[in-house]
């Protein structure tokens, strides 16, 4: 046996293939920013520890583990996953007696937001809610969970004139802006676009410059804060304006300015490229994006930086106008909402996921019964 | 409308209609790669699992991504496919 592998996940005969790179499908595992370090804290704490990747990883020639040599495996595997929730008998002493019976009640369940059948949906364990306790630091999970929730419900009724349009608005999720960095980093433009062009198919078929605004939140160096891009109309003669919105003032807002600029400058050169140009709201990409730090109001403590900016898109995108000017960013400000506000997310989006478990729950009991 | 024409639907796609396996390639945030070897109507989970032990990471404490979606472990990649040729 090349290497010892701690289940039986990993095929005893875990032979070494070269592989055809061409033919290889790229997947993705990226940490869930699951625990914040008080922003403050920041600068004493350790970085994460970064993974040993692969350390039977060879120099040359690549290791492929081969998972399905045979069809035991895979039924190995389903009896692993009955088994694991006896571990986490943990006691609840200091907790409240509701909580206690919730988290019996749904301990290892998982909901998809809004329904399984929607390939945008967001899956949540029931213990990703941990993370709502007071002074948590908020997951990935639980802020793709809410921002899901607002685009649903603010977004998406067309008949009412005070819910804004959909269309108006593209929201990126939590791992998007690391893998942003990724892709524009480290190589000038039309040099090797191989990258960029695979990033792209995580926003295929929308043409950005055609909304109003772009959201996407920033997740660095453990704190959360938010980026809005925000393309004005196609009269006006202004380009495309990033704001930057941090609640502790912590995240370097020039080096996110840079990585955004060469994403959008690396997007547009892609649609134009691709002859998509009347479909451009410009000619040209106007040689100024601007970019503002904008002074929103700040959190009082080290630890709700994910509410805060779950509370920037809410408020957001209740209060922006149908395209967004330079005169319009008064509407900001250190007083734009008070701190208290924000913090209350962390009840609100718990009464919202319970409400989400126990509905996910009734409809099992339900096909039960049938 | 554009849907990035001549790059989306790279030669990654070309396949042989009855090949049962796949070969999926697992980036970790740090730029390392891991390669598997997998069946197409085998649940990633199975995947999952033997990344998260290799690495000695909780399975809840990362995310698998392809085209920006999260995958679920109930997910086949022969279903992905599907879902990303939408």
């Amino acid at each position: 046996m090349p290497f010892q592998c701690p289940t039986s996940l990993a095929s005893s005969k875990s032979d070494r293939t070269p592989v055809n790179t061409n033919r290889m499908r790229d997947i993705s595992a990226l940490s869930q920013s699951q625990r914040s370090l008080p922003a403050r804290l920041m600068k004493k704490a350790e970085a994460p520890p970064s993974i040993n990747l692969f350390q039977v990883r060879e120099k040359q020639g690549k290791t492929v583990v081969c998972l399905d040599d045979d069809d035991e495996d895979a039924d190995n595997l389903r009896e692993d996953d009955n088994s694991s929730s006896a571990e986490e008998d943990i006691l609840f002493d200091d907790m409240p007696h509701q909580l206690r019976n919730l988290k019996e009640r749904f301990q290892g369940s998982k909901i998809s937001y809004p329904s399984r059948d929607d390939p945008t949906s967001v899956d949540v364990n029931f213990e990703d809610i941990d993370c709502l306790d007071p002074q948590e630091y908020l997951s990935s999970p639980i802020m793709d969970f809410y921002i899901r929730y607002l685009q649903l419900h603010y977004l998406q009724q067309p008949d009412s004139p005070t819910f804004r349009s959909r269309c108006d608005f593209h929201f990126f999720n939590t791992y998007f802006y690391s893998k942003l960095t990724e892709a524009v980093s480290g190589k000038g433009y039309d040099v090797d676009d191989t990258a960029f062009t695979k990033f792209r198919r995580w926003w295929k078929g929308t043409n950005i410059f055609r909304k109003a605004y772009i959201l996407l939140p920033i997740y660095e160096e453990k704190h959360w804060s938010l980026i809005i891009i925000c393309i004005p109309d196609r009269d006006k003669e202004t380009g495309p304006i990033m704001l930057h919105l941090d609640s502790l003032g912590f995240h370097h807002s020039p080096s996110i300015f840079e990585s955004i600029r060469r994403f959008i400058r690396e997007e547009w050169d892609h649609l134009t490229l691709e002859g998509a140009g009347s479909d451009l709201p410009w000619g040209n990409l106007p040689r100024r994006i601007e970019e503002k730090k904008i002074t929103v109001p700040q959190q009082k403590n080290d630890y709700d930086c994910g509410l805060f900016v779950l509370y920037f898109i809410e408020r957001f995108i209740a209060e922006a106008p149908a395209r967004l000017c330079r005169k319009d960013l008064q509407m900001f400000g250190r007083r734009w909402f008070r701190p208290s506000e924000a913090s209350a997310l962390r009840t609100k989006i718990r009464r919202l996921l319970v409400k989400e478990f126990e509905s996910s729950q009734q409809v099992k009991q339900d096909q039960v019964h049938v | 409308m554009s849907t990035a024409p001549g790059t989306g639907a790279g030669p990654e796609d070309e396949k042989k209609p009855m090949e049962q396996h796949i070969n999926l390639k697992v980036k970790g945030q740090d730029g390392n790669e891991v390669f598997f070897r997998i069946k197409r109507s085998t649940q990633l989970r199975k995947l999952m699992g033997a990344y998260c032990d290799r690495q000695s990471v909780e399975l809840n404490s990362i995310a698998f991504l392809f085209d920006g979606r999260r995958l679920r472990g109930e997910q086949t990649p022969d279903e992905i496919l599907k879902l990303s040729k939408l």
